[in-house]
């Protein structure tokens, strides 16, 4: 999966994830990569200073070991003074013997000092202390320490550390031969001399085994060429075992130095020796502070483990306290969802309680809407069961029939005939299989068959016009709207004209973008207040009378073509007394089958 | 909780409580504080001087390693030095230092498996010991052929009854002569009680004590080679009576030997380890490194 491809996955996961489990996964990761970052911080820090604390006790360490060799060197110094100017100038070698004086200074120093011996320029032995004799054959003429006493002979010579083999006893000892040229006096002559003290190595040995620096740590000593006086590893370093960088630590100045060998970094600390130009070098492994101990690192799993623990149980608590509410919230969401019963989680934080009363005011006016449509919807039923109720007024029906009854009884077959058939015209379209929508065409066709019905039974008393623009009669009309204008027409109208001047035109058209269907009369017209109380459905203003009309009033109408259409459509009455009645329905234009059944 | 939090809860618990258990065991084992491992040194003559360097290399090594050593200075021959090296083990000795010697082939065979053992010397026939620290036998036959075939011939002087080692050693000068054209006569030979030494040639020994037998009798000044160091030896390396002696660093010998044993103690398995040898002589002899090596504890 390349790099692109799993920051996409990681974005899904955490984006499509549960809040709980993207919140769990967050606080968990940025809580172990804060612990991380904390604890390594405070490790670098921490092991730095132990570090630079533990660099700075070595350096104490080395100083002091450097002050002591110092010190011991300072009295060996001493010593040879006080012989060469105590002891050996003034004394006559002709008439005086310096061998208990220097036992004297012997025994003091004994503790460093392997023996002293003084020698002429011929390299005869003159003095010794302890009591001592040259080997057979040793010619000190040879020796270096000999050779650079003559040579240099204002200094005093350290050498380095050899075997010492000049004297004729058993025993092999390591010393540290110092010599220094001396005025020796015979007589009236004065010569030079080599005096040479030879300090135990031991001593110096002990001085810088005793210090231990930290961790594997420790001390040697070297010349001013580099080759060693003193080491830990002095023996396996001679057979090649063991490696130092001495030559490296003589060409540096006093100081701290990092160098890199068999893979470990270490310090070095060089100090310069007094009097000698020797060197004294400290060495120790870097890093000081580590964790390479098992107990640490077991101790180091066992406090994050911990904390990561009491971390995931306080992330479980934080998160669940966060989470839970917006989790009621998603429940009583669904329930209401399914059921649309039972009331929203309101609880929680504050954000979510915000979002829970939001929730639950919507749901509330949801309910409410569909309250409404459901009341709108049970009303329109009720209103067209009404007008379906008073379109089958037996009435009506009875009055047509014996009109019909009569007309064949009189011998009128072909007006029987029509009127049954408008009867049947009638009654289909006032069914029309049950729909409530039904084009402008049958609509005027229902009503010019209930006028036919109507004319007849009126004798003449009126007469009527359909007019239609073509272009309406295939727009969309609730049924039985205009039947009923025209019924109250005649019995309110129509009925008290005389000789056939009772004029009702039915016009259908379209005009200021809407659908117009207007039953005009020349009849009795109405006052303001009747018009008014007509639109209010007031019983007075529209008497029911029992086999006169369908029963329907212009409330009923206003009311279906409102429910229907909306409030901006409706009835319109324009009427003045004695003059007629203009009675308008006011619906828009949707082409039959675009409408839908509601 | 949900399945992946309980199952990371619960194995985030599950190595706290097994780092918990094994810091406890640790630390009721005396985890974190060095093991102090016992080693027991069973070298005969251990006080002679010519151990000195070779003790001086184990206590280093002990020191540095945090081992108890204990020398067994003298010991029988046979039963009694198996007996001393059972006691040692039984006794609560980690590992043990021997010189190669057929008669602890047998008793070593038998040691716990526990017990590290390290041979000063070459690896016996039976090979037995965890590690052997010895020098190049055969390169120190040719420096020591190479030193004496200056003198045209040389009679090598074996101890009767020597062991494996100094046999070793005959046999790598002879080849090392036989190899410079120099003839060479083997001869078996009392330290105590010399037989006439020939008069001409050169005159080796591959024990100290026969080296030091022979270059004490007079006329055998700078014929004198032989193996190995004593105080007496450098002595007279030092004044002539003894030409050139082949050796190997004991200082060496003896800390390797205890780094072995507790490589082997520690780690449970570790190797031979073979020693670079020298020629010493009268003129290098208080020379660094050569001093160094010669007089590593001096």
């Amino acid at each position: 999966m390349g790099k692109r491809s799993l920051i996409t996955w990681l974005n899904e996961r955490f984006s499509r994830g549960s809040i709980r489990s993207t919140m769990f996964a967050s606080f968990t990761v940025s809580a172990v990569v804060a612990i991380l970052l904390t604890g390594a911080t405070l490790f670098a820090r921490f092991s730095a200073q132990m570090d630079a604390t533990i660099e700075e006790e070595n350096q104490i360490l080395v100083d002091q070991v450097n002050q002591s060799l110092s010190t011991y060197l300072r009295d060996v110094i001493r010593l040879s003074d006080s012989l060469s100017y105590n002891v050996i100038k003034n004394t006559d070698m002709e008439s005086e013997r310096l061998d208990e004086r220097m036992r004297l200074l012997y025994n003091t120093y004994s503790d460093y000092v392997e023996n002293i011996a003084l020698f002429d320029s011929a390299g005869s032995l003159v003095a010794t202390a302890p009591p001592a004799r040259l080997r057979e054959g040793a010619d000190v003429r040879e020796r270096d320490w000999f050779r650079r006493a003559m040579e240099r002979t204002e200094n005093i010579h350290f050498g380095g550390p050899t075997v010492e083999n000049l004297f004729a006893d058993d025993a092999y000892r390591w010393v540290i031969p110092l010599s220094c040229a001396v005025e020796l006096t015979r007589g009236r002559e004065t010569g030079l001399g080599v005096l040479l003290i030879d300090l135990k190595y031991q001593a110096v040995s002990d001085l810088f085994s005793s210090v231990q620096l930290s961790g594997n740590g420790y001390v040697y000593l070297i010349d001013g060429a580099g080759e060693l006086i003193y080491h830990p590893a002095r023996q396996r370093i001679a057979t090649g075992l063991v490696e130092e960088t001495n030559l490296d630590a003589a060409r540096r100045s006093d100081g701290v130095y990092t160098e890199y060998r068999d893979g470990q970094l270490r310090s070095v600390i060089v100090r310069g020796v007094g009097y000698t130009g020797w060197k004294a070098v400290g060495v120790v492994s870097q890093p000081g502070f580590r964790l390479g101990d098992s107990q640490d690192i077991l101790f180091t799993v066992v406090i994050f483990c911990a904390f990561f623990a009491l971390l995931i149980l306080m992330n479980f608590y934080l998160t669940t306290k966060i989470t839970d509410p917006i989790r009621l919230l998603e429940e009583s969401v669904a329930r209401l969802e399914q059921s649309m019963e039972g009331s929203i989680y309101v609880g929680g934080t504050t954000e979510t309680r915000t979002l829970g009363q939001a929730v639950q005011k919507l749901v509330d006016q949801m309910r409410k809407l569909t309250d409404d449509i459901v009341r709108e919807h049970e009303e329109k039923q009720k209103s067209e069961l009404n007008a379906l109720q008073a379109q089958i007024n037996p009435h009506f029906l009875y009055n047509t029939l014996d009109t019909i009854v009569w007309m064949i009884e009189n011998e009128r077959e072909e007006d029987a005939a029509r009127a049954v058939t408008a009867l049947a015209r009638f009654f289909r379209i006032s069914l029309s299989k049950g729909r409530n929508i039904i084009p402008v065409r049958d609509e005027l066709e229902h009503v010019r068959n209930y006028l036919l019905i109507q004319e007849m039974r009126y004798k003449n008393k009126f007469r009527y016009e359909i007019l239609s623009e073509p272009a309406v009669e295939e727009l969309s009309t609730i049924k039985l709207v205009v039947q009923p204008i025209v019924e109250n027409a005649i019995y309110h109208s129509m009925d008290f004209m005389d000789g056939g001047d009772g004029l009702i035109r039915i016009t259908a058209r379209l005009a200021e973008g809407e659908l117009q269907i207007s039953v005009e009369d020349n009849g009795l017209g109405m006052t303001p207040q009747v018009v008014e109380g007509l639109l209010a459905g007031s019983p007075a203003a529209e008497p029911r009378v029992p086999g006169r009309g369908s029963g329907i009033g212009l409330k009923n109408v206003q009311d279906r073509i409102r429910l229907y259409f909306g409030a901006q459509y409706g009835v319109t009455i324009d009427s003045e007394p004695d003059a007629g009645t203009l009675v308008t329905l006011h619906m828009p234009t949707v082409p039959f089958g675009e409408m839908e059944e509601s | 909780m949900r399945r992946g939090e309980k199952c990371l809860l619960l194995a985030v618990l599950a190595t706290l409580m097994a780092a918990l258990i094994l810091l406890l065991i640790q630390s009721a084992g005396g985890g974190g504080a060095a093991e102090v491992y016992h080693v027991s040194v069973l070298l005969d003559a251990a006080e002679s001087d010519r151990w000195k360097n070779l003790r001086a290399g184990m206590n280093q090594a002990a020191l540095e390693r945090n081992v108890d050593l204990r020398f067994i200075p003298r010991y029988d021959e046979g039963a009694a030095q198996s007996e001393i090296l059972r006691q040692e083990w039984e006794g609560g000795a980690d590992g043990v230092v021997v010189l190669p010697t057929e008669d602890l082939t047998p008793v070593l065979k038998e040691a716990p498996d526990r017990l590290a053992v390290g041979i000063l010397g070459p690896r016996t026939a039976r090979g037995v010991g965890d590690c052997c620290i010895a020098p190049d036998y055969a390169g120190m036959g040719r420096s020591l052929a190479e030193a004496a075939a200056e003198l045209g011939s040389c009679t090598l002087y074996v101890e009767e009854g020597a062991g494996q080692t100094a046999l070793e050693l005959a046999q790598a000068v002879e080849a090392g002569l036989a190899g410079l054209g120099v003839p060479c006569e083997r001869r078996t030979a009392d330290p105590a009680d010399l037989p006439p030494l020939p008069e001409h040639g050169a005159l080796a020994a591959v024990e100290p004590e026969l080296l030091e037998a022979i270059c004490a009798v007079r006329g055998t000044r700078g014929r004198a080679f032989g193996v190995g160091t004593s105080d007496t030896l450098l002595r007279a390396l030092e004044e002539g009576r003894v030409a050139a002696m082949v050796v190997q660093s004991d200082y060496d010998m003896g800390y390797l030997a205890v780094s072995q044993v507790t490589e082997q103690l520690t780690r449970g398995k570790t190797g031979d380890v073979t020693l670079e040898t020298y020629t010493a002589t009268g003129e290098n002899m208080f020379r660094r490194p050569m001093a160094d090596i010669l007089f590593a504890n001096y």
